[in-house]
């Protein structure tokens, strides 16, 4: 019997039965798909990091190493397992050339290396330790998307090599990681070494990585070699997930909302069906039949419904992960738990399937509440009829009838339009805080974020003793340069801070005229005077320093004290960083320095550098706009790649609702249908009375949404990115795409689906409801 | 030309199942201006169909339905639906009304529509005939909080507020006790002194007495009609006898 029930209701209401069936299928593939990358994502980065042999602890270097000294130190840790000290080659970018294609305006710091023996070992795209041949040059994977293709031929310091291969690099293949490493054979290197600035990477491996926190403070204490930054086991891991999991981010996030969206169709699409069958159920009940089998008939339907939707969510995910994961695959090969990601789906589809079962059950409580009395009397769930006369036609002189009726509709079943109206503002946010994200990263002001104001060019200067030399000149010609309209210089240097339990913790600190291209500050201002330090937000939470409070930094061998004056978000370097106003540095603290440049108004920013670079051909001149693409190109891609998934999704998750919801309506509204047709009102005039109401929830949906998107989705997404280091975090709108055109979208949406929705009342035949 | 509505050879089937059935057998039927008809017939002998497809509200199969001239079947929807606005009234056997509004804006409502008059003048219009029925004490109450004949009588209201040409009236005694049939019958029949054709469709003697004339159906055909006279040596009594006779004499 059931069988038959559950077949002719399908038939009966087989597009709201579709769409039902449509939106579960979205939440499951969407929560499967989330799942899937998270677990692929953490699984490739691990095994990656477990095969190459990746670094607990990595300290770059630039200038002169103490081996023995370094090597003393090593063998009196305990927790050290393993220590090498590798060499990496800087090249300037004008030096490389692979093919056609130049580096001369690559941001990144490219630098030649060869194999190493004991750890951090350069992978090929099998997940083997490389051996290069003489002649052979093995390229960073990233780099495969410039179109650099194996068998290329590779120019690089007048050396000729062959590109041999791609190899994935544990701690710097993240677009995020600043430097890139290519591999070459030792032959080679020795050929081109000459040409290129040796740096070096002093590596160790712990016993165990809990000790890594002591281990860096006891290197700091040591006082070994620290001329450049520092590097941690778990930073190389957050450098590689971020991108990858910003998309698993998005998803899971919006399929939480996508699942939310589901359970109010699903109430709205159960209470309806029940309002309509209400004396059917009210003669089931008089004859006898027991809650628990009226239930069962409702129930099953849904089940049903649940377990198609649920399963075919997840064999799509199956399907389409692949697409999402290339890029993940590409740059860290295959994850260890690759076979159990297509579980963990089903885990999470099956998790979806039973909260939906739950949800059901309880809407279905409501049976309980009908009396048959009331069923079978009156053939409704409300009895109480309220026909609102504050609202009414014969006190209201000019209002059109057809938008009369609609909004004395929507003021009667204000519950079944509150549904619409959560579901617009629910679809806004889906389609407007991935955008606002994508949009915030893709912006000039993201740099802020960076611990870095927004300028138009980044001159870096490596430390040498030409430096001041340098600098000099660079001063001098931007003085001079009618196409600057003002620059800082801005140098780095590494001291030690001490923190509450008196450990000296390494701090980056960069010195220079603060105010000139002023960072993010969450509180406070920059420093102006030579006692007062800014510091960034997770170095602050590390000192336990807020602003007035006094710290001690060491300095040329003696404490000084400095007053906090301002915390600022930094998400670079893992976002503990300082800033001091300008005073003189000694030459051993000095990392090196950067010279941030704005041009005037009618000068471009890429003529100008490629000015610069030219003249400069030590420094490493960016166009900021070119160093933001290369450095968060991948993450802005990911990003962007989410956000049309989610618009898409939201445009779709509004036709398919809008016309679920006209769909139940129209079926509900039958006899009202009817009698306006027999009084005179048009089928026109009707669907004109369906699209007022729907375009009034709409615009007071997509405005609360809006709303929300720019506050509680701006506060959401916030507290994510502050745990990367950034504490005032604020969307970059694009108020044309907030107010206009993502509106825009979504009223054509509801208008098609309006359109489509209201086509049945053509159909609608007056004597079918008006006859007895 | 003095006939308001002129039907031809009106044919209608209906699906049941798998089966067509026949409901109108090539009916035709001509209303003349200020006309009081009535429709009688057993159920199911296709008289409510006639009057639905008479007035617009369904299609015939095939035949055609002239209304003032204008052949209804020729006409799009929202031609159809301004000539139900402007030009008929419709008055069914269950009070048909919006639940969400009161009972003066149910009137009002096709008046409203209409645009063509001031709010205040329709107002005017829509309590001059709730008063006229005896319910102008109801405007505010909802179609839930009245009774049945008061219901109707507001029905007859919404229909008569554009002043149509014709009121329809399918089986508008049908749900009423007989001292509330005999009110509404007798509004009917006003409006009708007043100008306006009527057309009812009815299985009671007693309300088809109000009538000039009667069409008796039969399984989908007119079979005969009886003119009456409403001159004061006939009373209603004798009118009702003279249609009880002729269905006595038909087997309906």
């Amino acid at each position: 019997m059931y069988q038959r029930i559950i077949r002719n209701d399908f038939l009966k209401t087989k597009w709201v039965s579709i769409t039902l069936m449509l939106l579960i299928l979205a939440a499951s593939m969407l929560v499967t798909l989330a799942m899937m990358i998270m677990i692929n994502l953490s699984g490739a980065i691990d095994h990656l990091m477990v095969i190459a042999k990746t670094p607990h602890f990595l300290q770059m270097h630039t200038g002169e190493v103490d081996f023995e000294r370094m090597s003393s130190f090593a063998k009196t840790r305990e927790e050290v397992d393993e220590y090498q000290i590798l060499t990496f080659l800087n090249v300037e970018g004008s030096q490389i050339r692979i093919a056609d294609q130049s580096f001369l305006n690559s941001v990144q710091d490219n630098g030649f290396t060869v194999q190493s023996e004991k750890f951090d070992y350069l992978l090929d795209l099998g997940g083997n330790r490389i051996e290069a041949k003489e002649g052979e040059l093995y390229v960073p994977i990233n780099y495969r998307k410039m179109g650099v293709k194996v068998g290329d031929t590779a120019n690089v310091c007048e050396t000729t090599l062959k590109v041999a291969g791609f190899l994935r690099d544990s701690q710097m293949n993240s677009p995020l990681a600043s430097s890139k490493r290519f591999l070459i054979s030792s032959e080679d290197y020795e050929q081109i070494k000459a040409s290129g600035k040796e740096e070096y990477l002093i590596e160790f491996r712990l016993k165990d990585l809990k000790e890594i926190n002591s281990f860096q403070a006891a290197y700091a204490k040591a006082g070994l070699e620290e001329n450049g930054p520092t590097l941690t086991y778990p930073l190389f891991k957050m450098m590689s997930a971020i991108s990858d999991g910003m998309l698993a981010g998005i998803l899971i996030f919006i399929s939480c909302l996508i699942v939310l969206i589901a359970f109010l169709c699903i109430r709205f699409a159960l209470l309806t069906k029940l309002e309509e069958e209400i004396y059917e159920i009210g003669v089931m009940k008089a004859i006898g039949l027991q809650h628990r089998d009226i239930k069962m008939i409702y129930l099953l339907k849904y089940t049903l419904l649940s377990l198609i939707g649920c399963l075919f969510g997840w064999i799509f995910a199956w399907m389409y992960s692949g697409v999402l994961m290339k890029d993940m695959r590409d740059n860290f090969g295959t994850s260890l738990h690759a076979g159990k990601a297509p579980f963990i789906g089903a885990i999470a589809s099956a998790a979806i399937f039973l909260i939906i079962m739950m949800f059901v059950q309880h809407t279905l409580s409501y049976l309980k509440k009908i009396s048959v009395l009331q069923a079978l009397r009156y053939g409704t769930l409300q009895t109480k009829s309220n026909s609102g006369s504050c609202f009414s036609l014969s006190k209201i002189n000019r209002m059109s009838p057809n938008m009369y009726l609609s909004m004395k509709d929507i003021m009667m079943r204000k519950k079944q339009f509150l549904t619409l109206w959560f579901v617009f503002i629910l679809a806004t946010f889906i389609m407007l805080v991935p955008q606002n994200l994508s949009n915030t990263i893709s912006s000039k002001e993201f740099i802020r974020y960076m611990g870095v104001g927004k300028s138009d060019i980044r001159m870096d200067m490596k430390q040498s003793y030409k430096i001041s030399e340098s600098l000099e000149i660079a001063q001098k010609y931007l003085n001079e340069d009618r196409e600057v309209k003002k620059y800082v210089i801005l140098t780095t240097a590494k001291f030690k801070m001490l923190n509450k339990q008196n450990e000296e913790i390494p701090v980056t600190v960069e010195i220079g005229d603060q105010q000139v291209f002023p960072v993010n500050y969450k509180e406070g201002k920059p420093p102006i005077t030579q006692e007062e330090i800014a510091l960034s937000e997770l170095n602050s939470k590390e000192l336990q320093a807020d602003i007035g409070d006094q710290i001690c930094m060491k300095r040329n061998g003696t404490y000084m004290k400095y007053e906090v004056c301002g915390i600022y978000s930094d998400i670079t370097n893992g976002g503990k960083t300082a800033k001091l106003s300008s005073q003189p540095i000694a030459y051993e603290d000095n990392m090196g320095s950067i010279l941030y440049i704005k041009v005037s108004e009618n000068a471009q920013p890429k003529t100008v550098s490629k000015k610069y670079a030219e003249l400069f051909p030590d420094s490493k001149v960016s166009d900021m706009k070119e160093y933001m693409n290369q450095t968060f190109g991948e993450t802005m891609n990911s990003v962007a790649k989410a956000a049309l998934i989610t618009t898409l999704v939201s445009l779709g998750i509004i036709i398919f609702v809008t016309v679920l919801f006209l769909n139940m309506l129209i079926a509900k509204d039958g006899y009202s249908i009817s009698v306006l047709k027999a009084i005179g009102f048009s089928s026109r005039d009707i669907k004109i009375q369906y699209m007022f109401r729907l375009l009034l929830i709409f615009i007071v949906g997509t405005s609360t949404g809006l709303i929300l998107a720019n506050t509680l989705g701006e506060s959401a997404v916030g507290s994510v990115i502050s745990s990367f280091g950034a504490g005032t975090f604020q969307f970059e709108t694009n108020l044309i795409n907030n107010i206009m055109l993502s509106p825009a979208m979504m009223l054509v949406a509801v208008l098609m689906a309006t359109l489509l929705g209201t086509k049945e009342i053509e159909n609608k035949k007056i004597v079918d409801h008006i006859r007895e | 030309m003095n006939e308001i509505i002129i039907g031809e050879n009106i044919t209608k089937e209906y699906e049941e199942g798998s089966e067509r059935r026949t409901v109108l057998n090539e009916v035709s039927i001509s209303i003349r201006r200020g006309e009081f008809i009535t429709i009688m017939g057993p159920s199911g002998c296709g008289k409510s169909t006639l009057l639905s497809i008479l007035s617009g509200l369904e299609k015939a199969e095939s035949g055609t339905i002239r209304f003032t001239g204008s052949e209804l079947g020729k006409m799009k929807e929202t031609q159809l639906s301004d000539l139900r606005r402007k030009n008929m009234g419709f008055v069914f056997q269950q009070p048909t009304f919006l639940k969400n509004l009161n009972l003066i804006d149910n009137i009002i409502l096709p008046a409203v529509k209409n645009k063509n008059k001031s709010a205040d003048i329709i107002l005017e219009k829509a309590r001059e005939l709730m008063r006229k029925t005896g319910i102008s004490d109801l405007e505010e109450r909802s179609v839930t909080q009245v009774s049945g004949g008061q219901l109707q009588r507001a029905g007859i209201c919404r229909a008569l507020i554009n002043q149509p040409d014709i009121l329809f009236g399918d089986e508008p005694t049908g749900a009423l006790n007989s001292k509330s049939s005999e009110e509404v019958m007798d509004i009917f029949s006003q409006v009708n002194q007043q100008g306006t054709t009527v057309l009812l469709v009815t299985h009671d003697a007693k309300v088809a007495a109000f009538a000039d004339k009667v069409y008796f159906m039969q399984d989908g055909n007119i079979v005969n009609e009886i003119a009456l006279t409403r001159s004061n040596d006939c009373s209603m009594e004798d009118r009702r006898d003279a249609i009880r006779d002729k269905m006595k004499i038909l087997g309906i």
